[in-house]
């Protein structure tokens, strides 16, 4: 547990340019992540996962978006200084990246075979024709029927969840020793997802791969992750051990994403539907943060510190569960 | 109570129908090199969504639902099938025609980024239909509406002058709700509407449009793989295995009673937070089936954990028709030689 973290990220700040104004859109975030480790990172739609994980590679779309300060220790190196060379040598081989939107990150001309090999040209100097040869072989591993017919086709020709699949056989194309995975399953029926999963677990066992999952389903963090991370308005709130946090959600937002899920989960009466519970408010719009806690307006243990002091990010007693509240649970 | 016949047309009449709806697509051949073979996509497919109602299509990822939502607003030309909207064949409509349709029926896609014009504001996005259609015309009155529609999908007014890609992926997926709705559609195609969101902001789209059917009579073709939320939104189910519907009922019926094997795999399969609700998984072995080559007979044979217990011929020979099967009170339409409730 005490041994060097395989990935260190120290009070991350990446701003995004709106008007005139750079403001951060990721603010002070810190964690670790063991080699085999599963880390999952979850919060409100908006509230800065995905520049987080764009920012661990720096492929943001500078200078608009851009790591304003920080420190990102993987294997030794510390990638939020790194020179561009220095991380393309990184991306796609030591540390992967599924994008969230895989059509944003597919290259619409380019089949699906040669981008799945791509990885494998590039990094591991092999042929065209070997690289489709080890794409077809992804593909199957991620479940593609008739891989080797379907790896012609063109990201168009492939479903939501093909491409998603392909995504996912890309990048681990060249066995990274970690896997940043953006709400890798959000297209994927719940059997082909538990695969998929599958597969990621074994690659963790196998190759002591570590993840950093981002995902808004809880029951994919608990059954998938040993930590988990709270984001709310560009912050990590709470983090502790997956168990730890579903038994005793310690800061408010967690507490509330927590209860508005089980009454999803509950029973209804009559013919099952029912309404939802959302937690009430709006988080407050980028740029546009509070002078205190940025959850205040929306919190039922707000008192009247929270509105002038931004907490900081403790521990409680046992060490591993950190919050960052005034009034924790 | 007597109805006139115009009124009883109406309550007997769906909103939207789809008799044998088959979408075939070309794959290969040409410059990609490789035979050129046929994509069975949506294979003889036949539904209907009433009025006010919503429709939950779910299965495997890969199994024609995105291609069936799009046949079903004649996004796409199906290759054969039938087709109607409020009585009308969709199929017949000249393109002026489909286009005054077209405020009435809407979608939301399943992709945001390719379905949102990258050099459009979120202004624009959203206003889009409502210029088309010639709605919301006075003065001001086109900003109100948008900002009214940002608002209900959870998204501030600063929202207005960004381009798509200066948002999350969760608040670009709800301008495309936003803008589904802008020009007040009697239907919408809702493909994985919610799957980049998180459970409150879920919990407010749901609410969402449960309150637009309640006030509008709104119906919905509600495509999605989160079996909880299906559970909550939908009045019935329709479950797709490679092109075709293999189980369909009222959505109590169909999860407590799971007649097919593959609804049941599924059902079996959603992940959960509580380690007592995680039931016994059944995993499916073997290779998934290609739409290139569905398999003879029942396409869910080569996977099925019954056909591998009682090898009946059958399975691998007859393809089995989506009939009601026998269950009392529970019955509901299943397509398996098999089904029953002692399977
Ligand atoms: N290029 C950009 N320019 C301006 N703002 C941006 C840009 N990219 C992201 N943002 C804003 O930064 C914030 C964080 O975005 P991010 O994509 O990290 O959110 P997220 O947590 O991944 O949300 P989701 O769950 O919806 O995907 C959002 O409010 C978003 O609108
Ligand atoms: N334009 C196209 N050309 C060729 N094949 C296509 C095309 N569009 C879809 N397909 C194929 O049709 C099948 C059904 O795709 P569809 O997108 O309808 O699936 P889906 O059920 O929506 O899956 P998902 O849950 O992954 O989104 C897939 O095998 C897909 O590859
Ligand atoms: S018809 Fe046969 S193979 Fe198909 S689901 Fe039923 S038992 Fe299984
Ligand atoms: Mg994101
Ligand atoms: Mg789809």
């Amino acid at each position: 547990m005490n041994a060097t973290p395989l990935l260190s990220v120290r009070r991350l700040v990446t701003t995004v340019r709106l008007g005139s104004k750079d403001v951060p859109a990721v603010n002070d975030v810190s964690f670790d992540l063991q080699a085999g480790q599963a880390l999952g990172l979850v919060g409100e739609s908006g509230c800065g996962k995905s520049l987080t994980a764009m920012s661990l590679l720096r492929l943001l779309a500078a200078p608009r978006v851009r790591v304003a300060s920080g420190e990102i220790w993987f294997e030794g190196r510390d990638l939020a200084q790194a020179p561009e060379p220095e991380l393309r040598q990184v991306r796609g081989r030591r540390m992967a990246m599924v994008f969230q939107e895989p059509s944003a990150a597919l290259n619409p001309v380019v089949t699906i075979g040669d981008q799945v090999g791509e990885p494998l040209r590039v990094h591991a100097g092999l042929s065209k024709k070997q690289a489709f040869a080890a794409a077809v072989e992804l593909l199957e591993q991620v479940g593609i029927p008739a891989p080797a017919e379907r790896a012609r086709a063109y990201p168009h020709q492939f479903s939501g969840g093909m491409k998603q699949r392909a995504m996912i056989a890309m990048a681990l194309a060249c066995r990274p020793t970690l896997l940043v995975a953006d709400e890798p399953t959000t297209a994927l029926d719940v059997t082909v997802q538990a695969q998929i999963l599958e597969l990621l677990g074994r690659l963790r066992r196998e190759l002591g791969m570590a993840l950093l999952l981002i995902t808004h389903d809880l029951g994919v963090v608990a059954e998938t992750c040993d930590d988990v991370a709270v984001m709310y308005a560009g912050r990590i709130v709470e983090a502790a051990p997956v168990k730890q946090l579903f038994a005793q959600a310690r800061h408010p937002y967690t507490a509330g994403l927590l209860s508005a899920m089980r009454t999803l989960d509950a029973p209804s009466k009559g013919d099952g539907r029912k309404r939802l519970q959302e937690i009430p408010g709006t988080v407050p719009a980028l740029g546009r943060a509070p002078a205190g806690c940025a959850f205040a307006d929306r919190c039922g243990h707000a008192a009247a510190d929270c509105r002038q002091t931004i907490p900081s990010f403790d521990p409680l007693p046992d060490g591993r569960h950190h919050v960052r509240c005034l009034h924790p649970i | 109570m007597e109805l006139c016949q115009a009124c009883a047309l109406i309550v007997v009449q769906p909103l939207v129908e789809a008799q044998d709806l088959v979408k075939h697509f070309a794959q290969g051949g040409g410059l990609v090199g490789g035979p050129r073979r046929t994509v069975h996509a949506v294979d003889g497919v036949s539904l209907q969504v009433g009025r006010g109602e919503t429709l939950a299509l779910v299965g495997e990822s890969g199994s024609g639902k995105s291609t069936l939502g799009r046949c079903l607003l004649r996004l796409i030309e199906p290759t054969s099938g039938l087709l109607r909207f409020e009585g009308v064949n969709l199929l017949d409509l000249a393109p002026a025609e489909l286009r005054q349709a077209r405020r009435r029926m809407q979608i939301i896609f399943q992709d945001p980024v390719g379905s949102l014009n990258p050099r459009m504001k979120a202004e624009e996005i959203v206003a889009e239909p409502l210029v088309i259609h010639e709605l919301a015309t006075g003065p001001g009155a086109r900003r109100a509406r948008v900002t009214e529609l940002l608002a209900r999908v959870g998204l501030p007014d600063e929202s207005l002058g960004r381009f798509p890609h200066e948002f999350s992926g969760g608040q670009r997926q709800r301008l495309g709700i936003a803008r589904a709705l802008a020009s007040g559609p009697v239907f919408v195609v809702a493909d994985e509407p919610i799957s980049a969101l998180d459970v409150s902001i879920q919990a407010q789209i749901v609410n969402l449009l449960v309150d637009l059917q309640t006030q509008d009579g709104l119906s919905f073709l509600f495509v999605s793989h989160d079996l909880r939320v299906v559970k909550i939104l939908a009045h019935r189910v329709a479950v797709m295995y490679l092109g075709r519907i293999v189980e369909t009922g009222p959505v109590a019926e169909v999860y407590e009673h799971a007649a097919h094997p593959y609804t049941r795999a599924l059902l079996s399969a959603v992940p959960s937070p509580d380690p007592a609700r995680r039931r016994l998984r059944i995993v499916l072995d073997g290779d998934p089936p290609s739409p290139l080559d569905p398999p003879p007979g029942c396409a869910f044979h080569p996977r099925c954990p019954l056909y591998a217990s009682m090898r009946d011929e059958r399975c691998r020979t007859v393809r089995p028709a989506l009939s009601p099967f026998l269950g009392g009170a529970d019955s509901h339409p299943v397509a398996c030689h098999h089904a029953g409730p002692d399977a």
